[in-house]
């Protein structure tokens, strides 16, 4: 397994800090169509995948925290759906090696089952935003984004993460 | 993994015990104190990365705006463009400003302008945006956000210098609103729906490209411009039914924007209070003796 150190731990926090900021200030705002690529998403799954299960739970729980705390929906939605998504993305890249085809499957498992996690925290809250006639395609187009997003965070971020004291 | 997977159930039953603590009370409490945190932290390098993206914007703009041409078109492209840009008093940034002041004028309403910094999109749900005023520019919750065409969202968190909006056509967007018609085209509550607002009627009957103004409540001003009537169900005789509005902002494209400040009522309801019984006069009529 990962070991555990301060300046990775660090690290980390500040990818996550600066994951938020870029996806509020750049990327949520890209004149898209259908819905906007989860940057903060995509980094719990690329941290799974390179650093294990542990590492994506915990950075899925604290990416998602933020991020909720940007919403005006309940804290913590996004919190279990990310660390789902990365302990899961954990999970997948310590059983199998390989290149972009594991990527890009990783990516589509991770986001698909984090768009499930928070649609069925939706139902259960009795949210109206999760019951739109719309979100069908939404939620196709989201996974879409998550998925060509993906070989451009995991490289950066297996950088980050093996240069910094990473034993895997 | 007996490790990880003791986190994973840890990590799990915190998030679902914060949603549900959420849930309860949403305003106040350390939750809350959280929000309000990450907001102030945040504020500072959203500000800062938005300036930074819409300066290379106009770069950007104006390198791809230049046409391969002789010098004396060119010259002539630049003469007329520069007088087009005086006749327009600038930019699309002074554009906005100007529809907003019209709107304040037209509808005496005291606004604080801002502009867009942030949207915290994570899933493709719902929206809210962060706007660079906040408390001490005299922003509460509650408050409209308009833009020179009409209503654009509500302030639904403030921090000391950044306010959280909750755009109109989200899902958790509602409004009341007061359809215009040829003798009373009626009151309904409008929602958000995706591009549009689904209004349930109240009373009345809506007509087709009625215009929709809001119709006034402790949060909200009365008379800022909705939306257009798009689309009208009939519920049958009698029956309040329902209508779809199309919003008159170009909700795509916010970026200067002005919060209403007189919108919210603060003073309470005056209180009536009964004439005082004198001590040993009868009791009125019809109460029990006690």
């Amino acid at each position: 397994m990962t070991r555990v150190t301060p300046a990775r731990v660090g690290l980390l926090a500040v990818l996550v800090v600066l994951a938020v900021l870029a996806q509020t200030t750049l990327v949520a705002r890209l004149p898209l169509p259908g819905a906007p690529p989860d940057l903060v998403l995509v980094l719990a799954i690329a941290v799974g995948l390179t650093a294990g299960r542990s590492a994506g739970t915990v950075v899925g729980f604290g990416a998602g925290l933020l991020a909720d705390s940007q919403t005006d929906h309940q804290l913590g939605r996004l919190a279990l759906a990310y660390l789902v998504a990365g302990h899961l993305a954990g999970r997948l890249g310590e059983r199998s090696t390989g290149g972009r085809a594991r990527t890009l499957a990783v990516a589509l498992l991770g986001s698909a089952t984090a768009l499930a996690v928070y649609l069925a925290e939706g139902l259960a809250l009795t949210d109206p935003r999760t019951a739109g006639p719309a979100l069908g395609l939404g939620l196709l187009v989201a996974v879409a984004y998550d998925v060509l997003l993906a070989p451009v965070v995991l490289p950066a971020v297996s950088a980050i993460v093996r240069g910094s004291g990473s034993t895997r | 993994m007996p490790r990880s997977r003791t986190l994973l159930v840890l990590l799990v039953l915190l998030a679902l015990t914060l949603t549900l603590l959420d849930t309860r009370g949403p305003e106040t409490g350390p939750l809350s104190a959280l929000r309000r945190g990450a907001d102030t932290v945040l504020g500072p390098p959203q500000r800062l990365v938005s300036t930074a993206v819409r300066g290379a914007g106009d770069g950007l703009a104006r390198l791809g705006g230049e046409p391969a041409q002789t010098a004396a078109r060119r010259d002539e492209l630049e003469r007329l463009r520069a007088e087009v840009v005086e006749l327009r008093s600038g930019t699309a940034l002074g554009e906005q400003l100007r529809s907003l002041l019209g709107l304040r004028d037209s509808s005496a309403l005291t606004l604080v302008t801002a502009r867009v910094i942030g949207r915290a999109a994570f899933q493709p749900f719902a929206s809210t945006i962060v706007l660079d005023a906040g408390e001490r520019d005299g922003v509460a919750v509650g408050m409209a956000m308009v833009t020179g065409a009409g209503l654009a969202g509500k302030v639904v968190r403030v921090s000391r210098t950044t306010a959280t909006v909750v755009v109109l056509d989200d899902p958790g967007f509602s409004v009341g609103v007061q359809l215009s018609g040829e003798d009373d085209g009626g009151v309904g509550f409008a929602t958000g729906g995706g591009d549009t607002l689904s209004v349930r009627m109240l009373y009345g009957t809506p007509a087709d490209g009625a215009a929709a103004v809001t119709v006034g409540s402790d949060t909200f001003a009365a008379g800022i411009p909705v939306g257009r009537v798009t689309s009208v169900v009939q519920a049958g005789a009698g029956q309040p039914g329902t209508a779809t509005l199309s919003p008159f902002v170009d909700l795509g494209r916010l970026d200067l924007v002005g919060v209403v400040l007189d919108g919210p009522r603060t003073s309470p309801r005056p209180a009536t209070t009964p004439a005082p019984v004198a001590p040993g006069a009868p009791l009125p009529v019809g109460q029990p003796p006690s």
